[in-house]
């Protein structure tokens, strides 16, 4: 117990205080949700429309959840409980991958028309738009970059080799990050505040706000903190990464690593998890063939006569009678 | 010679050559993992370590090895007093494995076991070695080496470090200051942790064909002699970080600006507006 005691706010006694008061509420929970079931039971045989979910509250409540987690995870990390090192950064992204996979061919296989994210860009274009576009663009390079300190971690470290393009590099992604934070803010602000959007949102759009908020704080967190990341990311995270995939996981550097870039990761490793269950699973039928497929011929409503009548009519040319 | 005592002989030289064979593992282990920092016979970033388990006992140094910082946290008074006498330097938590650590133990005992004189003449290095000299040349490659180019295309120490001076940009927060790291380690402490750095994060980064030669150590040391020197008495401050945010904000305000003139022709208003319109016009 003298590990507990390393955080003031954490000791064994306020620990146990902190199980009995959970208990207390489950219980509370319990009890209001039998009597609720009770009163169910009593109108059965009249019909009430299902009542709409607050999903601010539930976006709330999340953040609240994973400020919670990511407190006690930091306590852990830090103090090395137990074997919670070995937890999270040599059994979860194994298991986070076989739930990617197993996930995300099931709910192609079953449900293959949901492989999508169900745009609402019908329901609402305006601030979709300052959103989306900040949002998908920062989220892009940033994973490109992370992909490339991954892949060629020697071009990586040659080009940070010269502090002036490591500069550039750190400050031009730093602004990437920004952008993705704000869009991220913005689209959050959209479907909250808007009741066509609240009607097809779900409580998992707000688990996908939760974890992309954690993912993208603390990973603007690490850049400003603890930078020059996109080195040290080339010569120190990436041998772990290496190892995951060579099935050996060699985790000492990432457990020697400050709590901030330790949450980034497991973080991360949610995010892959819960790919298949979420709005995520669309970045798998990402439209990349867009960039070499032949244009489609969208055919408006111009001047019909005109176009009928005109000799000079080639299809594919936007005709200009108007 | 009877058989009994050609047996005792025979087991004693077992025993005998056991015991160095134990002895010379132990030595290993020490010169691998606690050399860059520790000497026998006099203190070099860390206190001598001769006669250290006569000082303390077997299982509090086990201890320490295994995790000083959380036995200087739980308020261990010897640690604290170690800690504080050596600047609250964090030496590197090691993970031997129980067969080296027995090893290690035994070859800190023994040397303990040796009269203190005998290893004060052998084995005193600053008598030993003739005082290094950097030149102007050697800061300037130092200070080049530090932000990168090495030859072994490990990353450059600014990834992770910060070193205030003159044409060095603002270092990384991941790992310690190193402005005044020369006078807390000196030349031979520097060259020590380079050679075989005892933090994972770090060791992973320069390992195999990453290591630093000789001369990058050296040109390092002297670069870090320089800037201990020009900074003395003064508290590094890393800064940098207005320079980020503002940077960071200017690139967002070019990102939002590059999308906006990209979809400048974007549809704003609904098709049925555009129709509308367009057929109100051509009437």
């Amino acid at each position: 117990m003298t590990l507990l005691k390393l955080s003031p706010l954490l000791s064994s006694e306020s620990l146990v205080a902190y199980l009995v008061l959970l208990t207390l509420i489950l219980l509370g929970v319990t009890v209001y949700m039998a009597y609720n079931a009770k009163l169910i039971a009593s109108e059965l045989h009249s019909v009430r429309p299902p009542s709409p979910t607050d999903h601010s509250f539930v976006l709330v409540l999340m953040l609240a959840a994973a400020g919670a987690v990511t407190y006690l995870l930091q306590v852990g990390l830090t103090a090395q409980w137990g074997m919670l090192n070995t937890l999270v950064f040599a059994a979860l992204p194994y298991v986070a991958l076989a739930i990617f996979l197993i996930g995300s061919i099931y709910r192609y296989l079953n449900r293959g028309y949901q492989v999508s994210s169900l745009s609402s860009e019908f329901l609402e274009r305006k601030k979709l738009f300052w959103g989306s576009q900040p949002f998908h663009y920062g989220l892009l390079v940033l994973f490109f970059g992370h992909l490339i300190a991954f892949l060629f971690p020697r071009t990586l470290l040659a080009w940070n080799g010269q502090p002036m393009r490591l500069l550039i590099l750190e400050y031009s992604s730093f602004a990437f990050g920004l952008a993705a934070l704000l869009g991220l803010l913005l689209l959050i602000k959209r479907r909250l505040g808007n009741k066509r959007i609240l009607v097809v949102s779900n409580k998992m759009d707000m688990l996908v706000y939760t974890v992309l908020i954690a993912q993208i704080v603390s990973g603007l967190s690490v850049a400003f903190f603890v930078r020059w990341g996109s080195s040290w990311f080339a010569s120190s995270v990436t041998p772990y990464l290496k190892s995951l995939f060579a099935l050996n996981p060699d985790i000492a550097a990432v457990s020697a690593m400050p709590w901030l870039i330790q949450i980034h990761i497991i973080s991360a490793f949610i995010i892959i998890a819960i790919i298949p269950f979420t709005r995520f699973v669309h970045f798998l039928v990402a439209p990349v063939d867009y960039m070499w497929r032949g244009y489609q011929l969208v055919i408006w409503n111009y001047g019909r006569r005109a176009i009928r009548k005109s000799t000079s009519y080639y299809p594919g040319v936007k005709s200009k009678n108007n | 010679m009877n058989k009994v005592s050609t047996l005792y002989i025979i087991g004693a030289m077992t025993l005998l050559t056991g015991l160095s064979a134990m002895a010379q593992d132990g030595e290993a282990v020490f010169k691998q993992n606690c050399s860059a920092c520790h000497k026998l016979g006099t203190r070099l970033v860390g206190p001598d370590l001769n006669g250290v388990i006569g000082k303390r006992s077997e299982d509090w140094v086990r201890k320490f090895i295994a995790g000083s910082q959380t036995m200087v946290k739980a308020g261990d008074k010897d640690a604290v007093a170690i800690s504080d006498e050596f600047n609250k330097m964090v030496m590197p938590d090691f993970a031997l494995t129980g067969a080296d650590l027995t090893a290690l133990i035994g070859f800190l005992a023994s040397t303990g076991q040796q009269t203190t004189t005998a290893i004060a003449t052998t084995a005193d290095p600053q008598a030993a070695v003739a005082p290094i000299v950097y030149t102007d040349e050697d800061v300037v490659r130092g200070r080049a080496y530090f932000q990168g180019g090495l030859s072994g295309g490990g990353p450059a120490c600014v990834s992770c470090h910060n070193a205030t001076g003159e044409g060095v940009i603002p270092g990384g927060l991941l790992a310690k200051d190193l402005t005044n790291v020369f006078a807390r380690m000196g030349h031979a402490g520097i060259a020590g942790i380079l050679g075989a750095p005892p933090f994972p994060a770090m060791s992973s980064a320069y390992s195999g064909t990453a290591a630093l030669t000789d001369e990058e150590v050296h040109s390092l040391a002297a670069f870090f002699e320089h800037t201990d020197k020009a900074m003395a008495g003064q508290v590094a401050v890393a800064g940098g970080q207005t320079t980020m945010l503002i940077w960071g904000s200017t690139g967002l305000v070019v990102i939002l600006a590059l999308i906006g003139i990209t979809w400048k022709g974007r549809l704003r208003r609904s098709v049925r507006h555009e129709i509308d319109s367009r057929q109100l016009r051509s009437i």
